[in-house]
């Protein structure tokens, strides 16, 4: 059975800043002497540029470095804990041999700058991973370049624009459809590429129906910008036929990637008609996310939009690879290098091991999406008496809740979010999708076992039970967290941004 | 599959509950023919021991001990072993973005140092929680500075000393205001300053690179000199954060925003990414600042905690008007960052930059004494300019015969910089590698 009292943290370390804990003569580092002789910053730079203060950065030694932040990572959820279910962000678990992978030493010391010979495994990496994402996409080619989801948005959407220019319908193509239910990427996105946003409004039965989105597609369409499966958690089935009508004002299909987890192997975006796609590599092909990132956020695109990725590509030349540098209507560099290449060193180890299964039936890609649907379903059937499902009908990889039930006692979301933390979980994505008040969006990932399933499900449950009969132990919640309710109002009022 | 823990007969189980009688009913959203049969065209999942053969197989052919001295935009420095083991901490790995405050006090404490220090580190007022690298740092300076400057139609001065692809990122980003692009020349390979100061009224935006894509340290107290006579908003970009050892931060001589390639800290060169980009300005400009911020606040208990702020410039809130469309940044490698920061500590930053100066400066005396051999008399970091009668690449060839990257060839980005060799030394280059390139140098320049 699980009660709070049985995850009751451990960790109740008060750690002081680094700042507190410096100590003028301490070093965590050590250097050789030096073999040269020394050279005076005076004798050969500018003087009014020098700088002698060491930027003043604190001073420890190593074992209090070690100490300090491990007790600091103590304070943190993580997958490798407990199931983290947050939706829309694919916490499946990041298998150990993917970093013993991007671990190995001769990857590691690859400079981007070295004489492509000498770089041979690095563009062999990435020509196999942009393969292997042609081969679950649907699509012809494919950049590693953007670090990030919201990077690859940024790729995705320039490339249409880029793409209306070489027909010289620039001028006219001024408006991308995006529906409400969208993350706030895309309309930032669209924003920054210079785009007018058109909103579609989210529909009760959850996808975007023909009627809806057919009248607003018009000759200033440049594109629509869709997630699929929406944040919902729900597939959007009319994709084909609004393709199709977008194919006739020759604007384009831009499909964000964020939820692919739940059609590996199962449907192929080009196949649907999607034009443009990202994917974020650190979501459905399990890289870690380091807190916040690195992220890589690969675009695949139909074969004939090549001339407008980022340069430079991966090819095969006979018997060896070389960048592609001169792309006809490239977009140009997005990124400093050649995209995040430690992570897409992990993405391609993973991508390796999920690939068809050894009795050449299936896949485990598609094993994977299925597990991951399951899940969601298991959780929506277990807990449909007990909280509101606004769009209660088989969902993909994940499902939404409101707080509607709860609100009856003065329970809202953010208390549910708070008191789940005392049962160990990490809290699911709230208040998002904006289109369902007080959402609450729960993604298990394949990772999950059912008995891990059934005691988040018993957590959720015994919430909803406390909202009746002690609302005051959700609304005060968390009581056993490392924090009580943080006062976000305050660091906004009173900004302490730095030591 | 190791992957998946669901067994036959919890599947069987689940789906009761949820009603269907089978998996693929789960899956009847998707228009029947859009679905794919169950064999895709991919290949054999592989195991644990044929990954490794796999990956172990493509890297059979590189070089082994190879001396390299490239530098310009990512180098190799010594990372202490703490900072690969603390990155290994799951609890930093496989974490996300910390949202929920209550239980993410360790990323959010950890980004509230990084911001520190970064302030610390270029004399800055403040710091975002890092961006994605140094390329696209100065890419989200210039559309930042830009807004800031409202519907201004000024010049943008740029210099043409800027790592080019710092410069393709940068036209990227900014595309619709090319029109008002006007390159600095440079004179020996540092910027034409009289060329700034005639150019700088009128001008919107002025942005530097120092050390340079020649690696020279360009004159930021003259800069700033010129810059008080004007409203220019100065954007600065530093490629190597290590020099901010010896040198002065931007902030210092009144840079309005400063960006910086952050991979000298705790961060392996890894084909340049990922790494992480440093983005400091002046406390005006808080609400213009593209990222993620912490700020820090208290609890109900009253105990000092951190949490994410400012949220209303991003685009989870903010939608279509936010400062910028980014999300996911690159928080661990800003994290590698973090440890190595506080390892090196006041004196270790000092010390490990007076090394690379000195054995930089070491390599140049040599150098200086072999004819025919050029070699930049500008003031500089651990990277510097070898020029010859002959073409950088065909010096490049001539020193990978003997297992030896000389530098990096200016050549491979424009034809005019066909004889220049960068050069980098740090402190991982004993004296005995940097006579053994000064031995090459002497063969290879007769």
């Amino acid at each position: 059975m699980i009660t709070p009292e049985g995850v009751r943290s451990i960790l109740t370390h008060e750690e002081e800043l680094v700042f507190e804990k410096s100590k003028s003569g301490r070093s965590g580092y050590s250097l050789p002497a030096l073999d040269v002789p020394k050279v005076s910053p005076q004798s050969c730079l500018p003087e009014n540029q020098i700088r002698t203060d060491g930027a003043n950065f604190p001073e420890i030694s190593e074992n209090e470095v070690i100490r300090h932040f491990t007790r600091l990572s103590q304070k943190n959820c993580a997958i490798d804990l407990e199931l983290y279910p947050l939706g829309s962000c694919t916490m499946k678990y990041n298998p150990k041999i993917n970093e013993e992978m991007a671990g190995i030493s001769q990857f590691r010391s690859l400079h981007p700058l070295w004489p492509q010979k000498l770089l041979q495994p690095a563009l062999a990496v990435q020509f196999q991973l942009q393969d292997l994402l042609c081969r679950v996409t649907g699509l012809g080619a494919v950049t590693l370049q953007p670090s990030a989801g919201a990077h690859g948005e940024y790729v995705g959407i320039k490339m249409m624009r880029a793409y209306h220019r070489a027909k010289g319908q620039e001028a006219k193509k001024t408006k991308v459809l995006i529906p409400e239910s969208a993350h706030g990427t895309n309309p930032a996105t669209c924003t920054m590429v210079g785009y007018e946003i058109v909103s579609i409004p989210t529909h009760p039965s959850g996808v975007v129906p023909l009627e809806d989105v057919l009248p607003l597609i018009d000759e200033n369409t440049a594109g629509i910008m869709m997630t699929n499966p929406n944040t919902l958690g729900l597939f959007e089935s009319n994709i084909p036929e609004i393709s199709k009508k977008l194919k006739e004002v020759d604007a384009l299909f831009y499909m964000d990637g964020a939820n692919f987890n739940a059609i590996l192997g199962i449907s192929l975006p080009g196949e649907l008609g999607v034009d443009i796609m990202h994917i974020n590599l650190h979501k459905t092909f399990s890289t870690p996310h380091g807190g916040g990132g690195p992220g890589a956020g690969a675009v695949a695109v139909r074969k004939d939009l090549a001339a407008f990725l980022p340069a430079p590509i991966v090819h095969q030349v006979g018997d060896h690879f070389e960048w592609k540098e001169n792309i006809e209507n490239s977009i140009g560099r997005v990124g400093g290098y050649f995209g995040n290449f430690s992570i897409q060193l992990r993405a391609l180890a993973y991508m390796l091991s999920i690939g068809t299964t050894p009795n050449n039936q299936s896949t485990y890609l598609r094993k994977i999406s299925e597990a991951a649907v399951l899940n969601a379903n298991y959780i929506r059937a277990r807990l449909k008496n007990h909280f509101k499902i606004p769009f209660d009908r088989i969902c993909m990889h994940e499902v939404l809740l409101s707080d509607e039930l709860q609100s009856e006692y003065g329970i809202k979301t953010q208390d549910i979010a708070k008191r789940l933390m005392d049962y160990g979980y990490h809290p699911m994505t709230v208040y998002f999708p904006l289109v369902v008040a007080g959402a609450m969006l729960i993604e298990p990932t394949e990772s999950e076992s059912k008995q891990s399933i059934d005691r988040f499900c018993e957590a959720m449950i015994k919430i909803a039970e406390e909202a009746k009969q002690n609302p005051e132990i959700v609304r005060t919640a968390p009581h056993h967290s490392f924090r009580k309710r943080v006062d976000e109002l305050l660091a906004q009022k009173q900004p302490r941004l730095r030591w | 599959m190791k992957y998946i823990p669901q067994t036959e007969q919890d599947r069987s189980e689940m789906l009761k509950v949820v009603g269907v009688s089978s998996i693929d009913q789960l899956f009847q959203d998707i228009p029947e023919k859009f679905r794919l049969p169950h064999k895709l065209d991919y290949p054999m999942a592989l195991s644990e021991l044929e990954l490794r053969r796999h990956f172990q197989n493509l890297v059979s052919n590189s070089p082994r001990d190879l001396l390299s001295l490239a530098g310009c935009g990512i180098y190799q420095h010594d990372i202490p072993s703490s900072v690969s083991f603390l990155l290994q901490r799951s609890e930093f790995a496989t974490s996300y973005t910390p949202y929920q405050p209550e239980v993410a006090q360790g990323s959010l404490q950890c980004i509230f140092e990084y911001q520190s220090l970064a302030c610390q580190l270029t004399e800055s007022e403040l710091s975002n929680a890092s961006l994605y690298d140094g390329a696209t740092s100065l890419g989200e300076a210039a559309l930042m500075a830009i807004r800031i400057k409202k519907k201004s139609e000024g010049k943008i001065l740029v210099s043409s000393a800027l790592h080019p692809f710092y410069k393709q990122v940068l036209n990227t980003y900014c595309e619709d205001f090319l029109d008002r692009f006007v390159e600095i020349p440079t004179l020996e390979d540092r910027l034409d300053l009289q060329f700034v100061e005639k150019n700088l009224s009128g001008a919107d935006l002025l942005i530097t690179q120092s050390p340079n894509l020649f690696g020279c340290v360009e004159d930021y107290s003259q800069i700033a000199k010129f810059k008080r006579d004007s409203s220019v908003l100065w954007i600065t970009s530093t490629m190597e954060a290590l020099s901010f050892g010896v040198l002065r931060g931007p902030g210092a001589f009144g840079a309005d925003i400063v960006t910086a390639e952050g991979q000298s800290f705790g961060n392996h060169p890894y084909l340049g990414g990922s790494t992480f980009g440093i983005f400091c300005t002046k406390q005006e400009y808080l609400r213009n600042l593209p990222g993620r911020l912490v700020g820090e606040t208290k609890d109900e208990d009253g105990r000092r905690a951190f949490t994410l702020t400012f949220a209303t410039r991003e685009q989870f809130i903010r939608r279509g008007r936010a400062t910028s469309n980014i999300c996911t940044n690159n928080n661990l490698n800003m994290l590698a960052g973090l440890f190595h920061m506080v390892c090196l500590g006041k004196s270790g930053l000092q010390e490990i930059a007076e090394q690379n100066l000195s054995k930089a400066e070491y390599l140049k005396s040599k150098l200086r004494s072999i004819g025919g051999i050029r070699v930049s008399s500008q003031p500089t970091f651990n990277e510097f300019v070898v020029e010859t009668s002959s073409a950088a690449s065909s010096l490049l060839d001539r020193g990978l015969t003997e297992g030896v990257v000389l530098g990096v060839d200016l050549g491979k980005f424009e034809e005019k910089w066909k004889h220049k060799l960068l050069v980098h030394a740090s402190e991982i280059h004993q004296k005995q590698d940097l006579d053994r390139v000064v031995d090459l140098f002497q063969k290879v320049s007769r």
